[in-house]
């Protein structure tokens, strides 16, 4: 399994009726899709509408997707479009193409950069969120850092890091979770999270 | 007497605090275990209900903080749980994509999510199976090839056997002939090309028009 196929069980949920499956891909993808259309329009609350109306768009779109491509180029796609859409309807200057034909929204070239909609606010934020992330990382027992990086950058199956890190499928799914559970922990003040849960 | 009796009741009530308290932890850890399997495609773990509480949100939104800013500290953004709230609010009013997909071509993602139990739900995507395979890499070119290759033979057919054609080409050259003869001699065609020679010259009729090079 994948990530792909996850996101494949939750488009399979929504096609099937189920709309709190639709929250689980939002919350997933919205960093992604807020970063893509930050290129594209400068103003954070237009950002957050075109945003609202791309994962809308993609809601009644999805019964028409077929999985040939994964979820997130699709969506990619979609945000692509409502923003260009936008912008016409705007009267706003169009942006250049080939900046943002790139499939993977991540993979932006800074050159490129025409509009930002960050403020120094969240760049501020976003900076402490990373470097929280990256010193709870480096304080992790080597067990715990080396299974998250291998899970999290390589991509590394549950399978292939248990075999390579020479122990059961259980204890690396316990050790990511200790790892992701460590970092969250720090995170948690940041984003305003108290941490105790109700399940 | 009465302030023992206090404090063991104290006690018992902190104990079972802490006894609840501890339940509650390991009812947690246990939940966030499974979220984090889940999340990264464990086999052996199924999608679990309390993901689609709030709790289970902040859990499945803080891990998916980490992986994206592990891989691209660009994503280290302040998540928006306004967006999730806004959109949720302006689907309510759309109708739930069943009753789109059974009313349209049948589908088999949405019957087997429907069973989701133990085993994780088959996804819409679309399998492929050795027999479409079969059908996409060698049946359907067959297929393209041998009709292409009819649609040629259709279209070059009277030239590869002129013998069939001629006389049927000779037959119409005939036929065009007497349509042409028979114009000519009509009376208003006549005049028509006559006035028209003398307003534009006879240069400017082309013969060949009324078949008169013949």
């Amino acid at each position: 399994m994948s990530e792909r196929d996850v996101d494949a069980e939750l488009v399979a949920r929504v096609q099937a009726g189920d709309k709190q499956a639709f929250d689980l891909l939002v919350l997933k993808y919205q960093r992604k899709i807020m970063r893509l259309l930050s290129r594209m329009i400068r103003d954070s609350a237009e950002i957050e509408d075109v945003a609202q109306e791309a994962f809308i768009k993609a809601y009644r779109a999805l019964p028409q997707f077929r999985g040939e491509s994964a979820f997130y180029t699709w969506l990619y796609r979609i945000a692509i479009n409502t923003a260009r859409n936008w912008l016409a309807a705007n009267k706003r200057a169009p942006s250049a193409p080939s900046a943002f034909e790139n499939e993977e929204g991540e993979t932006f070239n800074e050159s490129d950069v025409l509009t930002d909609g960050s403020n120094p606010e969240s760049e501020m934020a976003s900076r402490q969120i990373a470097e929280t992330v990256n010193k709870a990382i480096n304080d992790l027992p080597e067990e715990l850092r080396n299974a998250i990086v291998m899970r999290e950058i390589d991509g590394m199956s549950y399978e292939d890091i248990a075999e390579s890190m020479n122990c059961p499928i259980g204890t690396v799914r316990s050790r990511i979770f200790r790892a992701r559970e460590a970092i969250a922990t720090r995170l948690r003040p940041l984003l305003g999270d108290t941490g105790k849960r109700r399940w | 007497m009465k302030d023992q009796s206090t404090t063991s009741q104290a006690s018992a009530s902190s104990l079972s605090e802490i006894t609840q308290s501890s339940d509650e932890k390991n009812t947690s850890e246990a939940v966030s275990v499974t979220i984090s399997a889940w999340m990264d495609g464990d086999e052996q773990t199924t999608l679990p209900s309390e993901l689609f509480t709030d709790s289970g949100h902040a859990t499945w939104q803080v891990y998916h903080l980490i992986g994206d800013t592990l891989r691209t500290p660009e994503l280290a953004l302040t998540p928006q749980a306004d967006l999730r709230q806004r959109v949720a609010q302006a689907l309510l009013d759309e109708p739930a994509l069943s009753q789109a997909v059974t009313s349209g071509a049948p589908r088999e993602a949405g019957a087997s999510v429907l069973g989701l139990g133990a085993a994780r739900a088959k996804p819409a995507i679309q399998t492929v199976t050795p027999l479409s395979k079969l059908l996409r890499r060698v049946v359907w070119p067959s297929l393209a090839m041998a009709a292409a290759a009819a649609a040629v033979v259709w279209v070059a057919r009277p030239l590869l056997a002129p013998e069939l054609s001629a006389p049927s080409v000779q037959a119409a050259k005939a036929n065009s002939t007497d349509v042409v003869a028979s114009n000519l001699e009509s009376s208003v065609v006549r005049d028509y090309v006559t006035a028209h020679r003398q307003l534009s010259g006879p240069a400017n009729v082309r013969p060949a028009a009324f078949g008169a090079s013949r």
